[in-house]
């Protein structure tokens, strides 16, 4: 496969790039380049090697054979200091800022003076961000920012270092659609300065809309890279899977919906802090029921109460029936026992015990329902659960005793949602089921969502994107500001009619 | 161990928190209760002021509005009949008979001569010496016995939202057997029993202000937990039936039902018109209050709000489960639902909140779903 002819000299360019990782190949023979002041996206599965290639690109990891060419010049690039020095920055998807520390400490964080003035720090800081024309206060603290500030901060750091080449990993997986928009026209502006970028995304449509050109890897090799506007989602999609998946997926209006079973779930009136408002809403046994809302409408919080990991208003908190009697959780193993199991968001902080491997995982869920003494821990039952839980999910990894960090996005929810399942519960809520999931790994959770339903149990998929929602769907309900607002029938909705609800 | 003190202290601390026995919470009108607009939806077949109830024989629709009762006939409601008082329930037996309640005091059972002219057979204004005061409904069973409910020993079925109000609890259920006279309480103290139906085994009622269906000698209700208030019923085809629920339950006034001291300072100075409770319509007045809310937004009535008034009818399958529903919602027009009854392949719903009487076409087949 032959890449077009570039129009000047590349900035960065990679040639026959490989890393093995153990002596397993994480790319191979990988071709790249990026032009100036060009918009790259990188798309492909869950390890698909996109991750590796740009840890190469910003010197976090060597590379085992290939060249890498910075401005014409060949490089090795050992660390990220040295990537950054070299005019080469990356936006990691989990923000790489220090949280405690304030906003003009984390842009100067490396680049400290031997003698630092805090006010100084601000004022330069201040002065810099508004260059940028980016909002965000200085002097407030890392932790107490939202995700696209976050994301700003981190952009902004990149340009005080003098980037000229950044590279975003999934920019926009926590942003809220007001806040892509505002990310959008950033990268047009950085663009506009001269800057390259680099951007890995799951989201089709942003590649689409923002990048001029578009690689795609698969399996570690690569696949295609194109100009965007000779390319189209259905190309795409074949060439980061090898089969056309699209219409699998998204592709097919829903015709058949499930008939409702035994009410379940009952949520009457509940108040949560300033995010549930008097929210009332039920889920019924063999049911897929859809949950969509913009960012901040309550959704998750909703279900963290139902699943006992948050609390409710302790005057007037309303109610959470289960099977018709009021249940009030103080912790989440309560839940458990009830049959209720929650399918984290954010599986990296919530989801699953890092240094442990997929079985000890699996188990652990499997531990939460049973309550059993660490005494009578059972290393061979733990083997054989997750065994088993990985062939039922195609749990995919290098070796069976793999920590589960070292999976795909894809393979790590698979984990989470075993961890789950293994509870034998009544009622599932996946929260963001496929975030930061490829499209291959996004089929076989579908799969497992609609196997769930047709098996009777009552489940509930929390999703920002509308396909997904309208695809899985038995009823979708529409969450606005704290509260279900409407509930569409899945044969009836539209994706106009159901976001008019959300905004409106 | 569990004891006598333990359960007051958990009582007094659910009240003080608001939580368990002393939740203000409705139940969620969704899945089979999902709002929809076929009541919105309906033909208007008639605007009849005061139109309240429907009976129908098998052959001919009765009707009433205020005092006269209408056949509907040649597509219109013919007059039939001119009582001197408010018809408040209706019922039509299938050898022709009819009875009326009158003002909610005074049962008067109807027979047709050879001339088609109605006759006073009996009637009846009292039972175990206590007078008739709120008769909301009547049916008759197969074996040609009047069933009755007897809403309210103090108040005229008019009056129903000063029994709500008041939190009344002396309803009745009764059983008059016109050829032996004899008359069977069913059951009795009830929170305001509107709405009978025999069915094969049992006799079923709503009891309005418990938001329940009860069957006489059974412990648990048919159907409970309702977030409406139900009222009358009439069979369905298919199987089941229809129920009305007349209006809706709101957080408010839940509220205000467990606040005694506020609602009878209300009761005693406020006009009922303008009363915190629910209403068989509403939209009329700005002075009426609000359900605490973003009923607007935008000048748009929001169809979500907290219902004032709300148009709501259920179908219910023999065991008690619903099957269906059919809603005007907030913004909607066809509100305060109080009689429904399948006649001539359509089910004709009577919408007292706008006064009209409304038509939907029914399937040809009847699958209950």
């Amino acid at each position: 496969m032959s890449l077009p002819e570039p129009t000047a000299q590349p900035v960065l360019e990679l040639r026959q790039a490989t890393k093995l990782y153990n002596g397993v190949p994480a790319i191979e023979n990988v071709d790249f380049c990026l032009q100036p002041g060009e918009i790259h996206a990188l798309l492909g599965e869950n390890g698909a090697g996109k991750s590796t290639l740009t840890k190469v690109m910003a010197g976090v990891v060597g590379l085992s054979s290939g060249q890498m060419l910075v401005q014409g010049r060949e490089l090795a690039l050992r660390t990220p200091l040295e990537a950054l020095q070299h005019g080469i920055a990356m936006v990691f998807q989990e923000t790489s800022l220090v949280p405690s520390m304030t906003v003009a400490q984390n842009l100067y964080l490396g680049r400290e003076r031997f003698y630092n003035r805090l006010r100084g720090v601000y004022i330069a800081s201040q002065q810099f961000l508004q260059s940028l024309n980016f909002d965000v206060d200085p002097t407030a603290t890392v932790a107490m920012l939202g995700a696209a500030k976050k994301q700003m901060v981190e952009i902004a750091r990149a340009v005080l270092h003098e980037a000229r080449i950044i590279i975003f990993d999934e920019p926009t997986a926590s942003l809220t659609p007001e806040e892509k928009k505002y990310f959008f026209d950033l990268v047009f502006k950085l663009q506009a300065r001269g800057v390259s970028i680099i951007f890995i995304s799951h989201a089709l449509e942003e590649a689409l809309l923002l990048a001029d050109r578009i690689t795609v890897l698969r399996d570690g090799r690569h696949v295609l890279t194109d100009l965007k506007t000779k390319l189209d989602r259905a190309r795409i999609v074949q060439a980061m899977v090898g089969r056309d998946l699209s219409q699998t997926l998204y592709g097919q209006k829903k015709t058949v919906v499930r008939p409702p079973g035994e009410c379940l779930l009952s949520v009457r009136n509940l108040r949560m802090a300033a995010m549930v408002k008097n929210n009332s809403l039920s889920a019924f046994a063999g049911q897929v029921t859809g949950v969509f809302g913009l960012v901040g409408s309550g959704r998750t919080e909703t279900f963290k109460v139902v699943a006992g990991l948050i609390k409710r208003d302790l005057f007037h908190g309303g109610e959470v029936l289960l099977r018709g009697k009021p249940v009030r959780y103080r912790v989440a193993g309560q839940a458990v026992h009830d049959g209720i199991a929650y399918i984290t968001e954010d599986r990296k902080l919530e989801g699953f015990f890092e240094t442990m491997s997929i079985a000890q995982n699996i188990y652990m869920g499997l531990l939460a329902k049973l309550g059993r003494p660490l005494g009578l821990l059972s290393a061979r039952t733990a083997r054989a659960v997750g065994e088993h839980w990985s062939q039922l999910l195609t749990v995919r990894a290098i070796s069976r005793d793999a920590l589960v960090i070292e999976l795909s996005g894809g393979n790590q929810q698979k984990v989470v949602i075993a961890k789950s399942l293994v509870q034998e519960p009544e009622l599932i809520i996946f929260d963001e089921p496929t975030r930061g999931v490829d499209v291959g790994a996004i089929a076989e959770i579908h799969a497992e969502i609609n196997r769930l339903a047709d098996a009777g149990r009552a489940v509930v998929v929390i999703s920002s994107y509308l396909p997904e929602v309208m695809a899985l769907s038995d009823r979708i309900l529409v969450a606005k500001q704290g509260r279900v607002v409407v509930e569409f029938a899945p044969l009836d909705a539209t994706q106009e009619g159901i976001l008019y609800a959300a905004i409106h | 161990m569990r004891t006598a003190w333990h359960a007051w202290l958990e009582q007094w601390l659910d009240r003080f928190l608001g939580r368990g026995s002393a939740a203000i919470t409705v139940p969620v009108m969704d899945g089979v209760l999902k709002p929809n607009r076929a009541l919105d939806a309906a033909e208007v077949m008639a605007q009849l002021p005061g139109i309240d109830d429907l009976a129908s024989d098998g052959r001919t629709l009765w009707l009433s509005a205020a005092n006269v009762l209408y056949r509907w006939s040649q597509g219109a409601a013919q007059e039939a009949l001119r009582f001197d008082a408010e018809i408040t329930a209706l019922a039509a037996g299938a050898q022709g008979g009819m009875a009326v309640a009158l003002a909610g005091q005074r049962i008067v059972l109807m027979r047709p001569d050879e001339e088609q002219v109605f006759q006073e057979r009996a009637s009846l204004r009292a039972i175990y010496g206590q007078a008739l005061q709120g008769v909301n409904a009547l049916a008759f069973d197969a074996q040609g016995r009047l069933l009755i409910t007897d809403g309210s020993a103090r108040h005229a079925p008019t009056a129903w939202c000063h029994d709500l109000m008041e939190l009344g609890h002396s309803g009745r259920v009764m059983r008059w057997d016109v050829k032996s006279g004899k008359v069977e309480l069913l059951a009795s103290g009830l929170r305001y029993a509107y709405g009978v139906l025999p069915r094969a085994s049992a006799v079923v009622f709503s009891e309005s202000w418990a938001h329940r269906l009860l069957v006489p000698g059974r412990d648990r209700a048919l159907l409970s937990d309702l977030p409406a208030y139900p009222s009358r019923m009439a069979p369905a085809a298919g199987g089941g039936f229809w129920l009305c629920c007349f209006v809706c339950r709101t957080q408010l006034v839940e509220f205000v039902l467990r606040e005694p001291a506020y609602r009878q300072r209300m009761l005693r100075e406020v006009d009922p018109r303008y009363w915190i409770a629910p209403a068989l319509a509403s939209g009329h007045s700005f002075l009426e209050p609000l359900q605490g809310a973003g009923v607007k937004q935008m000048g748009v009535l929001k169809p979500w709000a907290p219902p004032r008034a709300y148009g709501l009818v259920l179908r219910v399958a023999e065991d008690g489960r619903v099957l269906s529903s059919l809603h005007s919602q907030v913004d909607g027009l066809h509100h305060g639902i109080t009689a429904v009854q399948e006649h001539d392949g359509g089910l004709w719903v009577v919408s007292k909140g706008s006064a009209r009487l409304l038509r939907i076409p029914l399937p040809d087949r009847e699958d209950g779903a």
